[in-house]
């Protein structure tokens, strides 16, 4: 996926004014006449769906007691929140944290994007295949696993390290280096899809034209390729500084018992940690927006205009660089990093899942009662059968409202396009936690809570900004002209766009629809509070099996199976568009 | 076949796997009515059919179910043809209840945790009556500890259903045969300094148990408190993980485990644990249910309240090594491992099978247990 920010939309070509035709009418006759009807109540949506939640955490912060219920206006909670030290150091903790894993998921990423796309290292299929694995397999499995593998003295790696070294305890992943450096090695297979599309669209030919001018490889790189993506990497720092200080799961999973508290899990600890401080929790949540918008806005300055800058459609032939004797160092490198962090994970969680305790691996503990025992329960069945629906919903629906506000914002000039734009970017920089707060207060008291419904409708307003970056993009790159000339030939709108438009946009859809299933079946946080005993998924099954002790066999099931999901869907996806539709969006 | 075709024939199998898993769910819930309603009163016999009208009853446990629950629940549904949802929740619970509460839209029947937990439910105002149970009726004699204890003392809506023990767990390689502490004195012993994993002490949790009822005891208190910390090697939070700890050998031994959470492991061929009775006597866990204010399925939740601390189900917990169960004539399989109920059972100092006696009306214990979280750090032991 290349970067891209709404700034960069307003550069675009707006062939068409979708403006009210030959009546002069009240500002609600126009809002509500054919033209302007769709993006009227696309924006009516976006802001219930959006807007809404968020407002209503403004007003938890200063109500007293749980969502729904009656409690008086105070400002106790932000009062707690400021006056509590531990507030401060939640944020130095978040903070310290975010910076450095952020920089080494950078460095990770942009260095697998390099090596991929500009470089002659070898097995480059074998080597994008593992990443793409990595990419699509679950977090809260690969947690899970490395809670088993990492664990102070008792993990399995120091168990196998300490048969050739006796006592040795390097490893533990309940640590402050263990979340900074599993975040890292985690978001950096995700940040690599969406560097990969930027350094295969980079302008061969600069590099082409130093080579040819004397330079070394190395000054080649650090003269051109660096410079060339500056603007890409930082505004990839940022993006992953937002996600690092929005992430839940591995803090909530690793960091929690550890005694490390980040805002995610101290919000999470606010409204579930037994104490009900549901204002203090939406007052955090507040703190922790302000930091992510601030991002968010650096990130869109820092992208402004820069996101075909490199993209001339003439590099793509160019020759890659010889890296020499790097090659085969760096391929076992890349090898190595699947093997710890992917292939590794993946088969102590499968083995985990048929033995009777956790922890240990033992043939003589060997068992399918873990498997049995899950798939014979009629709720657990339930809840795969509820997570297939919610993914196919969410990733359906997401892709139709995302399309058609990047339609709207990329093809017309209603006035109200670039609210609709920025309204459902917004959720670009709300952690799911905090999105799930401000749907609890938004829609505990009405008929969709307590439904699948609401899930639905989280993962929708979640996904909008993914869904926005596979489809404006793609709809950027078709000339106005074609739909013009589809209308002049008698094309209604309906038409042109399934006839034209929906064809030629059909990879960045295709792609859009699998991230967004992907999400649906993986996220956690933006619906933990929201599932009930009647609206059980996979994700907070698995969280909860986890977490409550007791039934970790469970959890461990699940969770390969939440992977299967998940490796289906997207080989499904991978069946019916090819690999490349799926990257090129990302 | 083309290409398009193929696109249609892979679209159409996810659309047929997905119909089958909706399928498959949708006829995994039902279930038969084959409930005991013989020789009841026409009152409870009233509540059952209701009860099987609701269908369905909703537990929220802590921790998430065990076996033994997997096999109760499905006794359950088997007798009276009522599905058991069980949802693992922690922490969590109350804030959840409230909100739906306040919704009005309650999700969970029955929770299931512990007495401490249910006394704080209660107190809040989120239980509820659930009237007479015909479980009522029984004579004193039936049970090892009276499960109407907190309901006598104008509480409602709570029922306790397990009496369990606490255990040290050795790993077995370390300290062979009889070797090692034989009870909770032996731990403040020297030659044990570096082997201890200890649950950790704080406001809740199984080290708050050892540390709260040890620090009140006549002849422990603070300085056997220290002493231990002393010999302590690192604090854990986690169940599993202290497990897998004196499994592997990591530790020697751990402070301490409820029975029902050790005994599988240590009853398997060489196992790698070791269990110890203590013999300065067992500290008690007492295991409550309680009936949540608004249940969706009040009936159901009646019926399953009663059949928790009924025969069938109380064998299963007897059935379980080192199960809890409340009833005094349910035959533990393996004796040794439940001496809390042989007569004359020898308990902790201060630890008597009464829920108010050692939890319910007695703030210090609670404080007990902070103090000792306190000292940590003195140790080197807070994370």
């Amino acid at each position: 996926m290349t970067i891209v920010s709404p700034p960069d939309l307003e550069t675009a070509p707006a062939p068409q004014p979708a403006a009210p035709r030959g009546r002069e009418a009240s500002v609600f006759g126009r809002l509500v006449s054919p033209a302007n009807l769709l993006p009227t109540l696309l924006l009516l949506s976006v802001i219930f769906m959006v807007v809404y939640p968020l407002a209503m955490i403004v007003i938890g912060s200063f109500k007293e007691g749980v969502p729904a219920s009656p409690g008086p206006l105070t400002t106790e909670g932000w009062r707690e929140v400021f006056t509590d030290a531990s507030t401060y150091k939640t944020l130095w903790t978040s903070l310290s944290i975010a910076v450095p894993r952020s920089l080494l998921t950078l460095m990770l990423a942009s260095t697998f994007a390099w090596l991929l796309t500009r470089t002659n290292i070898p097995a480059k299929p074998v080597l994008f295949a593992m990443l793409t694995f990595m990419f699509f397999l679950p977090d809260l499995p690969w947690i899970l696993a490395w809670g088993l593998l990492g664990s102070d003295q008792v993990g399995l790696l120091n168990q196998w390290i300490s048969t050739v070294i006796p006592g040795a305890d390097f490893i533990n992943v309940y640590s402050y280096w263990g979340l900074v450096i599993l975040g890292a090695c985690r978001g950096s297979v995700f940040l690599f899809f969406f560097l990969y599309p930027s350094f295969l669209a980079m302008d061969a030919s600069l590099e082409e034209a130093a080579r040819m001018s004397g330079a070394s490889q190395r000054r080649t790189a650090l003269r051109i390729v660096v410079p060339l993506m500056t603007p890409a990497l930082l505004g990839a720092y940022v993006f992953s500084l937002i996600n690092s200080l929005s992430s839940f799961e591995l803090e909530r999973l690793l960091g929690t018992p550890a005694g490390i508290t980040v805002f995610t899990t101290s919000i999470y600890n606010d409204i579930y940690g037994g104490q009900d401080k549901f204002a203090a929790a939406s007052a955090q949540a507040m703190m922790l927006l302000v930091l992510t918008f601030g991002l968010l806005i650096i990130q869109f300055r820092l992208l402004k205009g820069r996101s075909f800058t490199t993209v001339t459609g003439r590099g793509f032939r160019a020759k890659p660089m010889d890296i020499g004797k790097w090659r085969w160092p760096a391929m076992a490198g890349m090898m190595l990093f699947f093997l710890f962090m992917g292939a590794l994970p993946s088969a102590v969680l499968l083995l985990q899942s048929f033995m009777r305790f956790p922890g240990l691996l033992r043939l003589d503990l060997f068992t399918t009662d873990n498997w049995v025992n899950a798939l014979e329960d009629p709720f657990v069945l339930r809840s795969i059968q509820n997570t297939v629906v919610v993914a196919l919903s969410a990733a359906t629906i997401g892709v139709v409202v995302s399309y058609l506000i990047s339609y709207i914002a990329v093809r017309s000039k209603w006035r109200g396009r670039r609210p609709l734009e920025f309204i459902a970017w917004l959720p670009w920089a709300v952690p799911g936690t905090v999105l799930a707060l401000g749907f609890l207060y938004a829609f505990v008291a009405l008929p969709i809570y307590g439904t699948l419904a609401i899930i639905v409708l989280a993962f929708v307003v979640r996904g909008l900004p993914i869904g926005m970056r596979f489809t404006s993009p793609s709809l950027l790159q078709i000339s106005p002209e074609i739909e013009e000339s589809a209308r002049i030939h008698g094309g209604s709108w309906t038409r042109t766009s399934v006839r034209i438009l929906a064809p030629l946009t059909r990879p960045a859809i295709l792609g859009a629809w699998v991230f967004l299933f992907v999400v649906a079946v993986r996220v956690l946080d933006t619906i933990l509070v929201l599932t009930s005993p009647g609206t059980r998924v996979i994700s907070v099954d698995i969280f909860n099996a986890a977490t409550t002790g007791g039934d970790e066999g469970q959890a461990y099931v699940l969770a390969i199976v939440q992977a299967a999901i998940v490796f289906v869907g997207y080989a499904i996806a991978r069946t019916v568009t090819g690999r490349d539709a799926i990257v090129k969006g990302a | 076949m083309n290409w398009k075709s193929a696109r249609v024939a892979v679209l159409t199998t996810a659309v047929l796997v997905t119909g089958t898993l909706t399928a498959c769910g949708s006829s995994s819930s039902g279930g038969t009515s084959t409930g005991p309603t013989a020789s009841v009163s026409p009152e409870w016999a009233a509540t059952i059919e209701a009860a099987k009208k609701e269908g369905t009853v909703v537990v929220s446990s802590f921790p998430s179910s065990s076996d033994t629950n997997d096999k109760i629940n499905k006794q359950f549904t088997k007798e009276y043809g009522i599905q058991v949802q069980s949802v693992p929740l922690t922490s969590e619970f109350s804030a959840r209840y409230q909100t739906e509460l306040a919704a009005n839209k309650v999700s969970i029947d029955i929770r299931s945790s512990g007495a401490s937990e249910c006394a704080s439910l209660e107190s809040k105002g989120f239980t509820q009556s659930f009237g007479t149970l015909p479980i009522q009726s029984e004579p004193a004699s039936t049970w090892l500890s009276d499960p109407f204890d907190f309901l006598k003392a104008g509480h409602q809506g709570i029922l306790m259903n397990q009496v369990s023990g606490y255990f040290l767990v050795l790993n077995a390689k370390q300290f062979p045969g009889d070797s090692g502490p034989k009870g909770y004195k032996d731990l403040a012993d020297p030659q044990y300094k570096g082997k201890i994993l200890l649950d950790k002490p704080g406001p809740v949790g199984f080290g708050t148990v050892w540390a709260a009822t040890a620090w009140a005891a006549p002849g422990y208190g603070e300085d056997y408190v220290k002493a231990v910390l002393a010999n302590t090697k690192a604090v854990s939070t986690s169940a599993a993980d202290e497990l897998n700890g004196v499994a592997n050998g990591s530790y020697g031994i751990l402070v301490h485990a409820i029975s029902s959470g050790v005994s599988a492991i240590a009853a398997i061929p060489n196992s790698p644990v070791r269990l110890v009775v203590p013999n300065d006597g067992m500290m008690v866990s007492i295991g409550a249910v309680c009936f949540m204010k608004a249940a969706p399925h009040p009936n159901a939740a009646k019926v399953y309240l009663n059949f928790l601390d009924g025969q069938s189900a109380q064998k299963f917990y007897g059935d379980a090594p080192g199960g809890s169960f409340i009833r005094a004539e349910i035959k533990a399989a393996k004796p040794e491992l439940a001496p809390f109920a042989a007569a004359g059972a020898k308990f902790f100092p201060g630890s008597p099978l009464s829920y108010n006696a050692y939890a319910g009306s007695d703030p210090a214990y609670f404080t007990n247990g902070a103090k000792a979280g306190a000292l940590l750090a003195q140790y080197g032991l807070a994370s």
